[in-house]
């Protein structure tokens, strides 16, 4: 199917040449127009079906598990108990306040489609519905892409960045099949707002203004990111005005989506009154207030002589100004506006994060971009998008403008954190498209040649070579997609691929094992305490109380967690206790050579942790004497008494008689490095150690301390060793 | 445009007399807009119409911020804010259709404007009404 | 009986005369410009191994070009700012800001040429940099290694501090960051620059202000460099190029697609900006020639010639790219340079 995608951009490239006058060249360019369009919206469709005919169809990672919950909570109750849940299976005991705090748009759109398609007669589980809306979308993405690129150049530049977007592995990225999370729906609905705001601006249409005020709305419902679009309207209104380009549509669109966008966005609970008191939204105020002012300024203009003009405007700007700027100092000063929120502040300074918030600099997704990913992603579109952007600035109609800051911002964004790149994607695709279609129009455009009687052969053969060196590139880049597509981007993550010594493919399974062993033989109401990381996952698959999850909303919580990990058992076993945990989990890799697994995440848990007690936790004592990070018998004391290093080497030499391997950190483990564990029992390790489950052991009946138990009964049964392991049944899977 | 600060301080050499030619331009560009403004309106009804609707909404929503100042309150703070908001959206969908009234958009004809109008100006209404309560 | 008093006493004496003093050591730190102490093959022993009431932080390093380690000569700098630093406000060497006065010295131990220092084989050191800090006494044995926090700059200066306060309970030591010269003259002068051009040549100056292939230029470069990987070099503090195993330079990464070097970012840069350029060229500079040259005899061999020379520049730029990502990605299956395997 991936092949349609290549004969697309092929014919698309010659759409614009039969600009003929006839009814019939007309409708036959319809119709290939909307050959097209099903192409490529086949084409986006099915490259992000590699994962569900590989593996099944299911939820993908971490956050769309919570999504999922979410969406079968919001389709078995009402919309108004959706709005009002109050969850108090995560984060316990505190419990979160799960319909204030999250973004309704992606669990209602999914919602409605569900009832719609009921309605229709198809019904279709919920799951399915959720697991094939982000390829569905992405076809919206693409429409959305080519309405946008046609206004900025014309339908033959606007099918290629269709073609482009379908395909490009930046944005497929987030919109597999089975990645049920907020950027599938808000990749769509920005292309949309974007498109709808060049139209407004372009004709002054209050109707197109009100239309993206709408789709603002809807993306304000859907993903926190709306920030961005919150500031680049007003950045482009603002370089319109600096550059002297203000006119009179200028005001009736940005007024317009402004004041209804601004009021639309606050009845999202999560958001608020954030509009108005966060220094995020202040951009946009103040381009509102200034394009009153300039409104004014101009309307006295044509009234007054220049020079004098001149000088009124000068001077009432400058007051203006420093008023304007007194004022939001002193607002922020007193406290009636909140300072930029953390995260946008870290995207300038980029050492931020790293000193004030660990828990935000530990997510891979906001570590910055090496060259390969850029290329990786997009790959000959990289090329051509700096050029795309140097032939829009020659032109620099207002539209253009738009292109060229959304381009400077996000190339900068996306350097910063890679998971911005998936704002960036969209606009390469675009000023990409942009270049090509200029290269096509002047060199696949033959109706010159047809024209003249004498064939200048030389000039056709260079006007072919030039023409079929850029096709052959789209060919090239079709296969690319498909291979990064292939390689990265379509596992689960939940069952991960693996290839045995005698080439076949095996699925690991884990997982969901030790998920659906909780799910069997736990108490209903157990508290499991593990890492942030798999809170979502625990809770979607489980169904069981996490102590936290990827939600991050408390540090001091996950801190708390932490702090568990990296104390020693009888510590932890205090915090636990104090928590009400009932089993703790840890992923461990060793055995697999998984290399995402706690003990490679354990520096993030110290940290984070120090950050809240620095006293009790310092990060240089897990290092060992030669300041290396080890877990082999150089390991520092305090790395083996951790609580993290015992649960995960428990039992683990043993298992190869001795001297256990560790194939991540490649380091050899003896069994006098791993301490015995009195406070816990191992209840549970999965198939290939991948997950294990231990179980907070009850107070000593004779009132001894757990430890104390512990020895005694060690000293009674030295000669019976291996009782202290035993590797559970997997009759316990079902 | 805003001008490049270019020779403000040629204009005149001392710093009274800048100021002087200041409040003097001033007074010029009030009284000039002031008298092209009265032409505008006279020569067209709808125009009048138009601000006196801005008129009433700049004194509504004065009125709002005033009482909100007496009472020292803002209690229902997000009824304040929409009664307020509704206001400056009102006000600026208004300013929005005087402009195409004077001078049409092209591709935009006068009627299908002030059809626009009336749409945007109920979306504003509808969500007013929602977020008020 | 006497002799053994005697030999006791004279033991005595010879321990107090082989102690090194405070003054030895200020002397000896005062030899170079820097204020640290050079330890050599000849003076270690006495230095760290003799009795003593000074700590002595030891920075163990290679500056040899054989060993190729970027870490140490970053550290080396670092080092050199907390030595300046710490004689800046104590120029005897000697705190007494603390509940006891406490003395600290610095001293290098480093490896420039092929020959090992004997100070490296003592200690059984694998890595450098490394950084000791001894105590005072007169234990040779006796240390306490600092560790070298990854990521360079002031932050690590500063954690390098907070652990000597820590060991030594100095609690004055401060750090002077030199004051950037170089960069305060540039923005001075350009400062100067434009506010000169725009008082003398308004009209000259507005011009170039408003030229538009100025702009372009100026962002599409900003945009390239975005793209070349530039803000993880800034953020990582990337190293500008590697050494491989036989000591030759090593440009690129190898295996890594999450990482990269310095040098990276201006290879690649070059690279996008050519290929920019010859798109650039074919959509412009093409069609003007072919204009300009309208009618006259050369007229085809101009278009012809210049739209195959910015072709095959993009080919050639584009298999380039591809063939380092190849570097960066083994097993990349679609290289230009090796079309066949397309049509395998």
């Amino acid at each position: 199917m991936v092949t349609t995608g290549k004969s697309t951009i092929a014919e698309s490239a010659k759409t614009p040449v039969l600009t003929g006058k006839s009814s019939l060249v007309r409708w036959v360019q319809t119709v290939l127009t909307f050959t097209i369009f099903l192409a490529i919206f086949g084409a986006a469709v099915s490259s992000r079906l590699f994962s569900v005919i590989r593996f099944e169809s299911i939820i993908h990672e971490f956050d769309p598990w919570f999504n999922f919950r979410a969406t079968k909570y919001l389709v078995t109750h009402s919309f108004l108990e959706f709005l009002n849940w109050f969850d108090d299976r995560t984060w316990y005991p505190l419990g979160r306040v799960t319909g204030g705090t999250l973004y309704p748009g992606l669990m209602t759109t999914s919602g409605a489609v569900w009832h719609l398609l009921k309605r229709i007669g198809l019904p279709v589980d919920i799951r399915n519905v959720c697991v094939m809306f982000a390829p569905a979308f992405s076809g919206i993405t693409a429409l959305a892409t080519y309405h946008f690129t046609k206004e900025i150049k014309d339908s033959g530049a606007g099918l290629l960045a269709a073609a482009f977007m379908a395909i490009v592995p930046g944005y497929i990225s987030r919109s597999v099949a089975g990645s049920y999370d907020n950027e599938a729906i808000a990749i769509t609905l920005l292309m949309v707002t974007f498109m709808f705001w060049i139209k407004a601006q372009k004709t002054g249409s209050i109707l197109h203004a009100t239309l993206t005020a709408l789709f603002y709305f809807y993306m304000v419902s859907a993903w926190g990111g709306y920030v961005f679009i919150t500031n680049l309207i007003p950045l482009h209104i603002f370089i319109l005005i600096l550059m002297g380009r203000y006119n009179a549509k200028l005001y009736s669109a940005y007024t317009t989506w402004y004041a209804i966008g601004t009021l639309a966005s606050m009845q999202i609970p999560f958001v608020g009154f954030l509009p108005i008191r966060s220094n995020d939204h202040m951009a946009a105020l103040g381009v509102f207030g200034l394009l009153q002012l300039v409104a004014f300024g101009h309307f006295v203009k044509t009234k007054v002589s220049s020079d004098k003009f001149r000088v009124v405007m000068i001077v009432s700007l400058a007051l203006i100004l420093v008023v304007g700027v007194a004022a939001l100092f002193a607002l922020t000063y007193f406290g009636f506006i909140a300072p930029w929120t953390g995260r946008f502040y870290s995207l300038w300074d980029t050492n931020y994060a790293k000193i004030h918030i660990p828990i935000i600099a530990s997510v891979s997704e906001h570590q910055p971009v090496a060259w390969p990913a850029f290329f990786f992603d997009t790959h000959f579109l990289i090329w051509l998008f700096p050029a795309g952007v140097f032939l829009l600035f020659l032109d620099l109609k207002d539209e253009h403008v738009f292109v060229i800051v959304y381009s400077v911002l996000c190339s900068y964004f996306a350097g910063v954190m890679i998971r911005l790149m998936l704002t960036l994607t969209p606009v390469i695709c675009v000023a990409a498209a942009v270049a090509l279609s200029k290269i096509f129009d002047v060199y696949l455009d033959f109706s010159h040649t047809m024209k003249n009687k004498k064939v200048n052969v030389s000039n056709l053969v260079s006007r072919l070579l030039v023409s079929s060196t850029f096709i052959f590139y789209l060919v090239l880049f079709v296969f690319h997609c498909t291979w990064v597509n292939k390689m990265a981007y379509s596992s689960p993550s939940v069952v991960l691929p693996s290839t045995t010594y005698d080439g076949r493919t095996v699925l690991i399974d884990d997982f969901r094992e030790a998920y659906y062993w909780l799910r069997l033989n736990t108490e209903e109401d157990a508290k499991i305490a593990s890492w942030w990381d798999y809170g979502y996952q625990i809770g979607g698959m489980a169904d069981r109380t996490t102590l936290v999850d990827n939600n991050t909303w408390n540090n001091t919580h996950i801190a708390l967690v932490g702090k568990a990990m990296a104390s020693p058992e009888e510590k932890s076993y205090e915090i636990l206790k104090q928590l009400d945990a009932d089993y703790v989990l840890v992923i461990f890799g060793g055995l697999l050579g998984f290399s995402g697994d706690d003990v490679n995440k354990f520096l993030w848990m110290v940290r984070i942790s120090e950050g809240i007690w620095p006293d009790e936790i310092n990060e240089r004592n897990y290092f060992s004497a030669t300041g290396e990070y080890r877990v082999d018998s150089s390991a520092s004391q305090t790395m083996k008494e951790c609580l993290m290093y015992k649960m995960s080497y428990q039992g683990y030499p043993e298992l190869f008689g001795g001297q256990g391997i560790d194939k991540v950190r490649g380091q050899t483990i003896l069994p006098s490095d791993v301490l015995p564990l009195d406070y816990f029992e191992e209840v549970f390790t999965s198939e290939n150690w991948l997950v294990r489950l231990y179980q907070l052991k009850k107070e000593d009946s004779e009132g001894r301390s757990l430890k104390d138990a512990g020895d005694y009964e060690r000293s009674t049964t030295k000669s019976n060793k291996k009782k202290n392991f035993k590797k559970p049944d997997l009759d316990l899977r079902v | 445009m805003t001008p490049k600060p270019k020779k403000i301080t040629k204009t005149a050499s001392t710093a009274s007399s800048t100021a002087n030619t200041v409040t003097q331009d001033f007074k010029e560009a009030y009284r000039l807009a002031l008298k092209s403004y009265k032409e505008q309106v006279s020569s067209d009804a709808r125009l009048k119409l138009i601000d006196i609707f801005c008129a009433f909404l700049v004194v509504i929503a004065g009125v709002q911020t005033l009482f909100m100042a007496l009472i020292r309150d803002t209690f229902p703070f997000n009824a304040f804010l929409s009664g307020f908001i509704i206001c400056v959206g009102q006000f600026v969908l208004l300013i929005s259709l005087r402009l195409q009234v004077q001078e049409p958009f092209e591709g935009v004809p006068k009627n299908r404007a002030f059809g626009e109008f009336v749409i945007a100006s109920l979306i504003l209404h509808f969500t007013t009404l929602h977020f008020i309560n | 009986m006497q002799y053994q008093v005697l030999l006791s006493l004279w033991s005595l004496v010879a321990g107090l005369c082989m102690a090194i003093t405070n003054d030895n050591l200020l002397q000896r730190s005062r030899k170079s410009s820097d204020n640290i102490i050079e330890l050599t093959d000849g003076n270690y022993q006495r230095i760290l191994g003799t009795g003593r009431n000074a700590w002595i932080m030891v920075f163990l390093t290679s500056s040899s070009p054989q060993i190729g380690c970027a870490t140490c000569i970053e550290a080396a700098d670092e080092y050199k700012l907390l030595a300046k630093s710490w004689f800046k406000d104590h120029p005897e060497g000697v705190s007494t800001a603390g509940e006891e006065e406490a003395s600290l010295f610095f001293a290098i131990s480093d490896l420039k040429d092929s020959k090992i220092p004997e100070t490296f084989s003592f200690y059984g050191l694998e890595h450098v940099p490394k950084f000791f800090l001894f105590g005072p006494g007169g234990n040779i044995r006796e240390y306490e290694t600092i560790e070298l926090m990854s990521g360079g700059g002031m932050e690590r200066v500063l954690g390098l501090v907070s652990d000597i306060k820590k060991s030594t309970n100095i609690p004055d030591f401060n750090i002077y960051q030199p004051m950037n010269w170089s960069l305060i003259s540039i923005v001075a002068f350009t400062t100067f620059c434009i506010s000169y051009m725009f008082k003398r040549h308004y009209e000259l100056t507005t011009k170039i202000l408003s030229m538009r292939p100025l702009w372009a230029l100026v962002w599409t470069f900003f945009t390239i460099l975005m793209l070349g990987g530039y803000m993880f070099n800034l953020i990582r503090g990337s190293q500008l190029a590697g050494v491989g195993e036989n000591g030759d330079l090593v440009y690129f990464l190898p295996n890594q697609s999450s990482s990269q070097f310095r040098i990276e970012t201006q290879i690649t840069g070059v690279i996008y900006s050519g290929l920019a350029a010859a798109v650039v060229g074919l959509v412009l500079a093409v069609p003007k020639l072919k204009s300009y040259y309208k009618g006259t005899s050369k007229s085809t061999i101009v278009e012809v010639g210049s739209s195959v020379v910015f072709a095959i520049m993009v080919y050639a730029f584009f298999a380039g790219l591809t063939s380092i990502y190849e570097i960066k990605q083994p097993g990349y299956p679609y290289p230009l340079t090796k079309v066949s395997s397309l049509f395998k």
